[in-house]
């Protein structure tokens, strides 16, 4: 049987009963503020990642859009390079750059551009190319350059930008043009029929008598010949033929003497070559393609003083060329100065990982880069510019040339 | 505005908004634990209570049970004290008193026993109002528990939701 629970028991638990609903009911209220958050957050959700889809969005479409002015900057350049043969140049500021104390934080990302040495922005290229006639545009002579492509000099070449700035000094420059007048021959030099011109009209001919009438007579049919738009080309190709004898003969020595002298031709050569000791001539390829640059008031043609193909270290049969070996030993007591060490990478080898070192991964990472004056922290910051030239002011003046010229770059290193 | 800071602030924001998911994801996480912990801390709670009502219900029983004794033995005594004194007084007074001395003891005695009946009622509404209390105490701590599991519950299964990155992020229906 059913113990009967008295009337003060009964109150008291419909009190506990009322307050368990009262908690009941607390309970309840809760969830529903807990659901209501969780409405909130949902919808907080779905708006921040409609937002960041949105942006993503715009952001891929400003990439394309990029990309084609990127791509349409390239073909303003190429069309540039195609009409002009002069090349462009980029370079721009990485983070790395930055961080290795190369550049200055606020040149980061900085791009600069030169086109046949001249300091030009986007909106020029862009300008030039579009008031360019399309039929003078050749885009097989462009270099291909594509967007971010930098241009570097070539590392370790800081001696051979030094020769270049020699090569504008007035002795250096009439020891090695005379080297080149003895060595390969008055033809060395393309203002040849100017010059022989000149020395034919000038009183030192009639004191000295290097071109009888006969010869000058000879020089000027062949002359006018080869210059006349009438002439066919084989017309021409004989007259070449018969200037180029006598341009040979001009400094062609027999029984020990010369027909003219270095000292005597020398001043003829400079006035037609050039105006200033910094001026730097540009040669061209017959397909338009910049081929090497001359230098001086001699304008002595890089390939004296470059290296490997195209050069003139080697003879076409592929033998040192004894001429180039003695104008470069000679340079080279010139340029006696202390050169860079290969600056193309960071720490003790190119790239931060190479797997093929060992089967230890640990082993594989080049840690100079990270640690010690190699760097990406250290590397420039550390590293005195070596400029022999930095307190000369005739030095300065040539790399200012050489720059302007896009041979060299800021250390000197060719390009 | 150069063309590399677009997706920079891009990637910030990108990285922001998983930070902060995964924060959530932590937060969620650490309130699951601590909910759980605490749904186990009322279990241990109710059975701390059941014991603790048993024992309250006992003591008050135990409580009751001496002052009924007590009383009992208070009635007692007064009663054997009348019949003495009766006793006493029947003999001293001969017999022409004993009549009016017998009624008196009688009035005595009823009134000892209308006196341990009054403080007999009183311990057991004594007791009842004690029990009545202690199992309502017992009722509503119930409730409260029972409520608390019920937020504690629902807080684990909105937590829940919540739990990782990608769902923290609305993100975990791809």
């Amino acid at each position: 049987m059913a113990k009967v629970k008295s009337a003060r028991r009964r109150a008291q638990e419909s009190i506990a009963n009322y307050q368990g609903t009262m908690y009941d009911a607390m309970a309840n209220e809760y969830i529903s503020n807990l659901e209501q958050d969780d409405y909130v957050r949902k919808g907080q959700n779905i708006s921040d990642t409609t937002k960041l889809v949105a942006q993503a969005g715009k952001l891929i479409d400003n990439f394309y859009q990029q990309k084609e002015e990127n791509v349409e900057f390239e073909g303003y350049v190429a069309d540039l390079e195609g009409a002009t043969g002069e090349k462009f140049k980029y370079e721009h500021a990485s983070f790395l750059d930055v961080l290795s104390g190369k550049n200055k934080f606020g040149e980061m990302f900085e791009e600069k551009m030169t086109f046949g040495g001249e300091k030009v922005t986007k909106g020029q290229i862009e300008a030039r190319a579009k008031l360019l006639d399309p039929e003078t545009i050749d885009r097989s002579l462009s270099s291909g350059w594509k967007y971010g492509d930098e241009t570097k000099a070539l590392s370790g070449t800081q001696k051979i930008g030094y020769k270049a700035g020699a090569l504008m000094d007035r002795e250096v420059s009439n020891t090695v043009g005379k080297m080149i007048y003895e060595g390969q021959g008055f033809q060395a030099w393309s203002t040849r029929m100017a010059v022989l011109d000149d020395l034919m009209q000038s009183e030192q001919n009639a004191v000295n008598n290097w071109f009888d009438k006969d010869e000058q007579k000879l020089f000027y049919q062949q002359k006018d010949i080869y210059e006349a738009e009438t002439s066919t080309e084989a017309q021409k190709d004989a007259a070449s033929d018969e200037l180029m004898k006598m341009y040979k003969s001009v400094s062609e020595e027999v029984k020990g003497t010369r027909r003219v002298q270095w000292d005597d031709i020398k001043s003829f050569i400079e006035a037609r070559e050039s105006e200033t000791n910094y001026d730097i001539g540009k040669n061209y390829t017959d397909d338009g393609k910049l081929a090497s640059y001359d230098i001086g008031p001699y304008q002595i043609n890089t390939n004296w003083i470059m290296q490997g193909d195209g050069s003139f270290e080697l003879t076409q049969d592929k033998t040192p060329y004894a001429l180039y070996d003695n104008i470069n030993e000679y340079l080279d007591t010139i340029t006696d100065f202390e050169t860079f060490e290969d600056s193309s990478f960071f720490g003790e080898r190119e790239g931060f990982y190479d797997k093929t070192l060992s089967a230890n991964p640990l082993k594989n990472i080049d840690w100079a880069d990270l640690k010690g004056d190699r760097s990406i922290f250290k590397k420039y910051r550390n590293e005195e510019v070596i400029d022999p030239f930095e307190t000369d002011e005739e030095g300065n003046k040539r790399k200012e040339a050489l720059l302007k010229a896009g041979l060299i770059n800021e250390y000197w290193e060719v390009y | 505005m150069p063309a590399w800071l677009a997706p920079a602030l891009f990637g910030l924001q990108v990285a922001g908004t998983i930070g902060q998911g995964r924060n959530t994801a932590r937060a969620s996480r650490a309130k699951i634990a601590a909910a759980k912990a605490q749904l186990a801390d009322n279990e241990t709670a109710r059975k701390e209570l059941n014991i603790a009502t048993a024992q309250q219900v006992e003591a008050s029983e135990v409580d009751y049970l001496s002052s009924f004794e007590n009383a009992g033995f208070k009635s007692r005594t007064l009663a054997q004290e009348l019949d003495r004194n009766y006793e006493a007084g029947s003999g001293a007074q001969g017999f022409s008193f004993s009549g009016q001395a017998a009624e008196e003891n009688r009035l005595g005695l009823e009134q000892v026993n209308e006196n341990f009946t009054n403080t007999r009622r009183d311990i057991l509404r004594t007791l009842d109002k004690t029990q009545a209390d202690i199992f309502a105490f017992d009722l509503k701590e119930k409730a409260r528990l029972r409520a608390e599991d019920t937020k504690l519950k629902a807080q684990i299964g909105m937590a829940s939701k919540t739990n990782s990155t990608m769902s923290a992020l609305g993100w975990d229906i791809i």
